[in-house]
């Protein structure tokens, strides 16, 4: 909230509520605009309070309602027509309006306001507030609104409504994708079944361009988590306009500081990458390359779906519920590991890969050796089957999933599998010859059977139990790092 | 054997010394008694004239064997059950007498007598192919069947395959040339091998217990391979891969050479390949080997395995005959879905045809009929 008093004394200037070198800047912004806007600054004493008095505030938002503020004072607008308004937005020193980070989470705070922000931040605000927002250009724009000479720029109602008007996004189409059946697959199964994807492979294999295909795949967003996305988005400053519907896909390079990933910032808490992730695909290239105390941070996040970040001050939590693409070379040398062709030993191969061991690693269902496309299938000209017709079949085992248990696959514990996904004669002899062979923990196990359930949902198989072949398939989209890998 | 312990202390102390060169040993100890080569090493007094010229590599020498206790060392040797034999003591192995190289001194563990048989140096890469172990194993395992010991390195790879098929077989034995102390396992992952060889076969190694392995080491560890093998068999090998050192080693030495050969598309196989072509005689079958021994082969009946169940089986088994497929391969050649085929590899695997090498399918026969 802001509060202005215009007072006798000497001419001044001063702002109370603790804010930073940018807010403060504020006052000088704020009298151009002003004046620019040929309306007159008081030559008097200007006290603003920016409430509460205890936090710091920080950035450029709040010069516009300082300056509504400071015309009320002076009766050059009406005092009671702000009665019910909200005002957010940075000026520029000719008057202009400009549009600022975090409109959207404003506009949360109080969503029954009226809101007047920049014309730039109308789409977010829309889709958050529940009153009328409005859009304004400049400071004289407004003055002349309210003075009742001119009418409310209009504001179209199909902004901030699923979709919004801004053009579709354009997102990369499977496809492009040529051969890779098992990675294709598995980006599939990922997508059905909310399950955690590593991507082991050679450079040039293709990993990356699989890997920004995911959100293609994936259902729209519902309004509440869009809503969140939106808010996360415009907190950020990277927001585009309206309502998000399209999961995001975010991907932090491996030298990413852990404030990076989960987000911070002394004063004002800006979120992070695996916020910015929220809803969609948080993709790590590279993922043994980042600094096993950045991955670490990933923990919580996985675990329960948020991610606080705690200042001396402050303490907040952020949504962070992404699926995660991970991203190896699978030794030192990247040739894969293919016998005789590889030139790293066993034990440069292990190390490089227990870099990623331990819990995080345990998060994947989804563990997928990607190898350079065949010749063959680059110059066929062949093209796969496209997002479109991949995604339509993915929303249908997802709705499957969610309308006869309630949750996506990737969430089953081991006793919603035993219910749903019972193991047929060929598929228990399989798992028991796995694991009487070392190759299958009691984990893995869990693992195999939730990916058999996502790939027999894909198939369309009503029943409630998977067979052999869906085993087999599943089986061979978890085999890069187990035990034989080291020993 | 040596029983004064603290003439095995000194020599423990002498042989471990990291500045201490294998050639250097042998001229102290064919002039000096170890005892008093030591005790002159510590006071710095000169040694055989032709020793040491150089002053520096002299106070090294000194500060290194002022570092241990003799007396430790000797405790340590017969904690492990470490026997030390010199050239010129009834133990030492008639097959290194005559060496122009031979070691001053040995450190053995397990049992001696293995040494008298027959003997066979197999040996290959470390980073060798599921094919090339499933050769050594199988040579390995054969040649034990024949009672021949195999000599071999406790490497990775090539050489850990060797040991274990003769460990799985019988009755001849195994003999383990280590670049380390003989009571390491290098690399760690062979404890259990090592345990099990000092048990009923033999380890031996030109340094003391305690000393880490070295790389320089090794091409002295190979000459030792070479000299104990009446024929070397060479695997798999790179093109400038260790086992190409036993086998110049074994040339010089006038031990024949063999290598098994393998395609030529393959890195693992070159090295071998390139002593074909330089007319090593090729290993097609164990019997080659034994032939050049002068053995007659036993006969032996294969086991059977289960054949595969479907057409789809037999076309992936054939596709993977020309090297390590991948899932991805398979999928693409054989046009069926990824569910069949990873399901009929799973099978292909399970019933022995198939090796699964970190997501690299190969045939698991080895090139070797029985």
């Amino acid at each position: 909230m802001v509060e202005v008093h215009v007072g006798p004394g000497l001419p001044s200037f001063t702002m109370l509520g603790l804010p930073d070198e940018s807010c403060r800047e504020a006052r000088d912004r704020v009298r151009a605009a002003v004046l620019s806007s040929g309306l007159s600054w008081p030559d008097r004493r200007v006290t603003v309070n920016l409430a509460p008095p205890t936090h710091r505030k920080s950035g450029s938002g709040l010069d516009l309602a300082i300056a509504v503020g400071v015309l009320a004072a002076t009766e050059q607008l009406e005092p009671e027509s702000l009665s019910g308004r909200a005002f957010a937005g940075e000026l520029g020193l000719d008057g202009s309006v400009r549009p600022v980070a975090g409109v959207a989470p404003m506009v949360g705070v109080d969503p029954e306001l009226e809101w007047v922000v920049p014309s730039g931040c109308v789409g977010e605000a829309a889709a958050v507030s529940r009153g009328e927002v409005r859009s304004v250009a400049s400071l004289g724009e407004l003055v002349e609104v309210f003075a009742g000479r001119a009418a409310w720029s209009s504001v179209s109602s199909a902004v901030g409504v699923a979709h919004g008007s801004e053009s579709p996004v354009v997102v990369d189409d499977l496809a492009e994708v040529r051969g890779q059946p098992v990675a294709r697959l598995a980006l599939e199964v990922a997508a059905a079944g909310g399950h955690h994807l590593l991507f082991v492979g050679s450079p040039g294999a293709g990993k990356t361009m699989l890997a920004r295909r995911l959100p293609g795949l994936l259902p729209d967003l519902d309004h509440d988590i869009g809503l969140e996305v939106t808010m996360v988005q415009s907190a950020a400053g990277v927001g585009g306009s309206g309502l998000v519907t399209r999961p995001p896909f975010r991907a932090p390079h491996h030298t990413s500081s852990a404030a990076a990933l989960v987000g911070g910032g002394s004063h004002m808490v800006r979120p992070g990458e695996i916020s910015l992730a929220h809803g969609g695909v948080l993709f790590l290239d590279e993922m043994g390359q980042f600094a096993p105390a950045v991955l670490d941070t990933l923990r919580e996040a996985l675990e329960t779906g948020r991610v606080s970040v705690g200042r001396v001050n402050h303490h907040v939590s952020m949504p962070a519920r992404f699926q995660l693409v991970g991203a190896t070379n699978p030794c030192p040398c990247g040739e894969a590991g293919a016998p005789g062709v590889c030139a790293c030993d066993e034990r440069s191969r292990h190390r490089y890969l227990s870099r990623l061991s331990g819990p995080l690693l345990d998060r994947f269902d989804l563990r997928v050796r990607v190898s350079r496309p065949e010749v063959g299938d680059l110059l066929s000209g062949e093209r796969g089957e496209s997002s479109a017709e991949v995604a339509a079949r993915v929303a249908r085992a997802r709705a499957r999933a969610i309308e006869s248990r309630g949750m996506l696959n990737a969430d089953l514990d081991g006793e919603a599998l035993d219910r749903w996904a019972r193991l047929d004669d060929d598929a228990t002899a399989l798992l028991r010859s796995e694991m009487e062979r070392g190759r299958l923990t009691g984990r893995g196990y869990h693992r195999v059977r939730r990916v058999a359930r996502t790939l027999a949902d894909l198939a369309g198989g009503e029943c409630d139990s998977v067979d052999g072949e869906l085993v087999a398939a599943a089986l061979s989209m978890r085999s890069v790092f187990d035990r034989r890998v080291v020993s | 054997m040596i029983s004064d312990p603290e003439v095995i202390g000194a020599l423990a102390v002498l042989a471990g010394l990291r500045s201490m060169s294998r050639r250097r040993l042998a001229m102290i100890l064919a002039v000096h008694d170890p005892i008093e080569a030591l005790e002159s090493l510590r006071l710095g007094r000169p040694l055989v004239p032709a020793v040491e010229p150089r002053a520096d590599v002299r106070e090294r020498l000194r500060v290194q064997s002022l570092a241990v206790s003799a007396s430790r060392r000797a405790a340590r040797c017969a904690e492990v059950g470490v026997s030390v034999t010199v050239p010129g003591d009834g133990d030492y192995p008639p097959a290194l007498i005559d060496d122009p190289e031979r070691p001053a001194v040995l450190f053995l563990r397990g049992d001696r007598a293995v040494l008298a048989d027959r003997r066979v140096g197999v040996v290959g890469t470390r980073n060798a192919t599921a094919a090339g172990r499933a050769t050594a194993a199988d040579l390995g395992a054969r040649l034990a069947e024949a009672g021949v010991s195999v000599v071999s390195g406790l490497a990775r790879g090539i050489d850990t395959a060797s040991h274990r098929g003769v460990l799985a077989s019988g009755p001849g034995r195994a003999v383990a040339v280590l670049g380390n102390g003989p009571d390491l396992a290098y690399p760690r992952s062979n404890r259990d091998l090592l345990d099990r060889l000092v048990e009923q076969h033999v380890v031996l190694s030109e340094w003391p217990p305690g000393t880490p392995p070295e790389a320089f080491h090794f091409p002295l560890r190979n000459r030792v391979i070479a000299a104990l093998s009446e024929v070397l068999v060479v695997v798999e090998s790179r093109a400038s891969g260790g086992s190409l050192i036993t086998a110049r080693a074994a040339l010089e030495r006038g031990v024949e050479v063999m290598a098994v050969p393998g395609s030529p598309r393959s890195p693992a196989s070159e090295g071998a390949n390139h002593l074909l072509r330089d007319g090593a005689a090729p290993v097609t079958s164990v019997n080659d080997v034994l032939e050049v021994l002068s053995i007659t082969p036993p006969v032996r009946v294969a086991p059977a395995r289960r054949p595969p169940r479907s057409c789809l089986a037999i076309e992936l088994f054939e596709a993977c005959r020309d090297g390590p497929r991948s899932l991805d391969q398979l999928v693409s050649g054989s046009g069926a879905g990824v569910a069949p085929v990873a399901s009929a590899v799973a099978e292909l695997v399970r019933d022995g045809w198939l090796v699964d090498e970190a997501g690299w399918l190969e045939v698991a026969v080895s090139g070797l009929p029985p």
